[in-house]
């Protein structure tokens, strides 16, 4: 009974899923940021290849050096292209090696979000009653805390750390995704398909997985679209506040932290990070934005 | 009305025991414990013993989180481990502080988000509104910690007109409230034009215009005055933003407000005063919501009929 249902089901989806898609494709600044993301996992990935030199390599002799001075002669050939910082490190490949951990914090990030959101909040929503006043009722408190004071306040507890920094994240950014995957859950679970579901016998798992959570997608993926620039920017706060990653690693709101104390002899060095983040962000928020046109969740909402 | 009000602010209890709960247990419970976290290196374990029964942090986890709240409802947040002195008063002090920079930075925000957002919605995709979306998506995804420091880069280093650090009138004021202000003008603007977009298509602005009422009073006595009602939740949303941009501008800026004494105590490991000022802060955001969500059900009566 339920095998046969299947094909049904899958078709719904994919064709709901043509629209959308096109709708996208005729968004141009969408179009851009995915160019832009796509440039700067390419970078990430093959961040070896492409700097030209080792991130955190010191060199004291040529500390805060400008643009275009040439490396020391034991680092081999080449040139502190955007300068050096104040241990003489090369500011361009600390720029790209800074994307890994900005794209690596913002996808885990949404990851760790998805693990724990979408099962308490397809949950509340299914089986509502105490269960779903639980879950709403911890996810209220979660709200009651700013973001940035709340994922501070965890960073410090756990100490500074990526995988910290995935838990903090994933912990502070739950609940919002819960209460979106709850909305959804109990719009859809009226709906005449769940209800033959049901009858057919139907486990609930297996309802809330193959019928529910498919037609939810779209509100699901344009909140991690937007979600990542938010784990990004935090990231950047967090460690520019000295509670992210550890160093040495080079990360963009690290930078920004070193090169503050410098700002009068080498500005690049606390400018060019901030440039990335901003166009990483910026990227992602393009997407997100297409992505929400695209799927109109007003149009949902209504339903 | 007042059943609504009482009811809410009820409701708001149990969020306030979960935020200090979640508080106590990141200070006293994740870190082992915070005695031995902040002093190890610098005190005999014999020392740590001690310090510890001085503190009452060797009875049970529970005690002592009653104790936490019954002390911190009375206002006795514990003593600073570096300074010996009153959390509660060194807050206190702080916030004047925090008070400023916030209350500045919204008045920049409101000043400059609502016109621009207006503008950009009664110009629906014209270049003034192509130029107001690319400039706001801009200013929202820059940190706002980065664009203080480009602030004193410009206006204090290289043009000398303006203070970059510390606090001595109301001219140290003007860059922080600014950065963080325009921060808030793109998320305001953005919502203004959205909220604009959506009063525009409603049917009392089109009998506005049909009974033939100049185009300006449609705008501003009919469109404005009822877009800016979701505004009161935009600002109560952006007000925990606020908060935490504080944080970032106080320690940049070097300004002595809350946020600043936050990453001084974290930098310090400082324990009662991150508990003090993390639970502060909270408590604070919690109330401010409140306090939306009722001047909300003052302007727009449907909102308490459900």
């Amino acid at each position: 009974m339920v095998a046969a249902k299947l094909p049904v089901a899958t078709a719904e989806t994919q064709k709901s899923k043509a629209t959308p898609w096109n709708r996208f494709k005729k968004h141009k600044p969408s179009l851009v940021g995915m160019v832009i993301i796509g440039l700067l996992i390419l970078a990430a990935i093959f961040a070896p290849l492409v700097a030209p030199a080792d991130p955190t390599k010191q060199e004291l002799f040529s500390k805060l050096a400008a643009p275009g001075t040439p490396f020391p002669e034991q680092w081999g050939g080449g040139s502190f292209i955007l300068g050096s910082d104040h241990m003489g490190r090369d500011l361009l490949s600390r720029l790209i090696y800074g994307s890994r951990i900005s794209l690596m914090v913002g996808f885990v990030a949404q990851l760790v979000i998805l693990a724990i959101g979408v099962p308490l909040g397809a949950m509340a929503g299914y089986y509502g009653g105490k269960v779903d006043k639980l879950i709403m009722r911890i996810a209220d408190v979660m709200f009651a805390f700013p973001d940035l004071l709340f994922a501070i306040a965890i960073m410090f507890a756990l100490g500074s750390g990526i995988i910290n920094l995935f838990i903090a994240l994933g912990v502070v950014g739950w609940a919002g995704m819960a209460r979106l995957v709850r909305g959804q859950v109990l719009q859809l679970k009226e709906s005449d398909y769940v209800e033959a579901a049901r009858a057919a016998g139907a486990r609930d798992w297996w309802i809330i997985l193959r019928h529910i959570l498919p037609n939810a997608l779209g509100p699901i993926i344009v909140s991690v679209t937007l979600g990542i620039p938010g784990a990004i920017m935090s990231e950047a706060s967090l460690s520019f506040l000295g509670l992210g990653v550890q160093p040495p690693t080079a990360t963009w709101g690290a930078m920004i932290l070193d090169g503050q104390s410098y700002l009068r002899r080498a500005p690049l060095v606390a400018v060019v990070p901030g440039i990335a983040i901003m166009i990483t962000v910026l990227a992602f928020n393009l997407v997100g934005d297409g992505l929400r046109d695209a799927f109109d969740p007003r149009a949902n909402k209504k339903a | 009305m007042l059943a609504y009000i009482i009811r809410r602010l009820l409701a708001g209890i149990p969020v306030l025991i979960g935020v200090s709960l979640i508080t106590f247990i990141l200070m006293n419970v994740v870190p082992g414990d915070p005695v031995t976290a902040a002093f190890e290196k610098r005190a005999t374990a014999e020392d740590i013993a001690r310090i510890r029964k001085e503190m009452g942090l060797d009875r049970p986890l529970a005690v002592q989180y009653v104790e936490f709240v019954g002390k911190a409802m009375i206002g006795d947040l514990g003593s600073s481990f570096r300074s010996r002195r009153s959390v509660s008063e060194s807050i206190a002090g702080a916030l004047p502080m925090t008070a400023r920079v916030a209350c500045s930075a919204m008045a920049v925000a409101l000043a400059i988000g609502v016109p621009f957002g207006v503008a950009a919605a009664l110009r629906k995709n014209s270049w003034i509104d192509y130029t107001a979306t690319v400039t706001t998506l801009s200013f929202i995804s820059a940190p706002v910690f980065w664009v203080a420091i480009i602030a004193q880069l410009i206006f204090g280093l290289q043009l000398d007109w303006l203070p970059i650090s510390g606090y001595e009138g109301p001219i140290y004021l003007i860059l922080p409230a600014a950065v963080l202000g325009t921060r808030y003008a793109a998320s305001i603007a953005r919502y203004t034009r959205a909220s604009m977009l959506e009063v525009l298509n409603q049917d009392y602005v089109r009998t506005a215009r049909s009974k033939g009422l100049a185009e300006r009073l449609v705008i501003w006595k009919h469109a404005v005055k009822n877009a800016l009602v979701p505004m009161l939740t935009v600002i109560g949303l952006e007000f925990g933003g606020l908060l935490t941009g504080s944080i970032l501008t106080e320690s940049v800026f070097g300004l002595p407000g809350v946020g600043r004494l936050t990453i001084q105590a974290i930098q310090y490991r400082d324990f009662p005063m991150i508990e003090g000022t993390v639970l502060f802060t909270a408590v604070i955001f919690v109330l401010a919501n409140l306090l939306v969500d009722v001047s909300y059900s003052l302007v727009d009566p449907r909102i308490r009929m459900s």
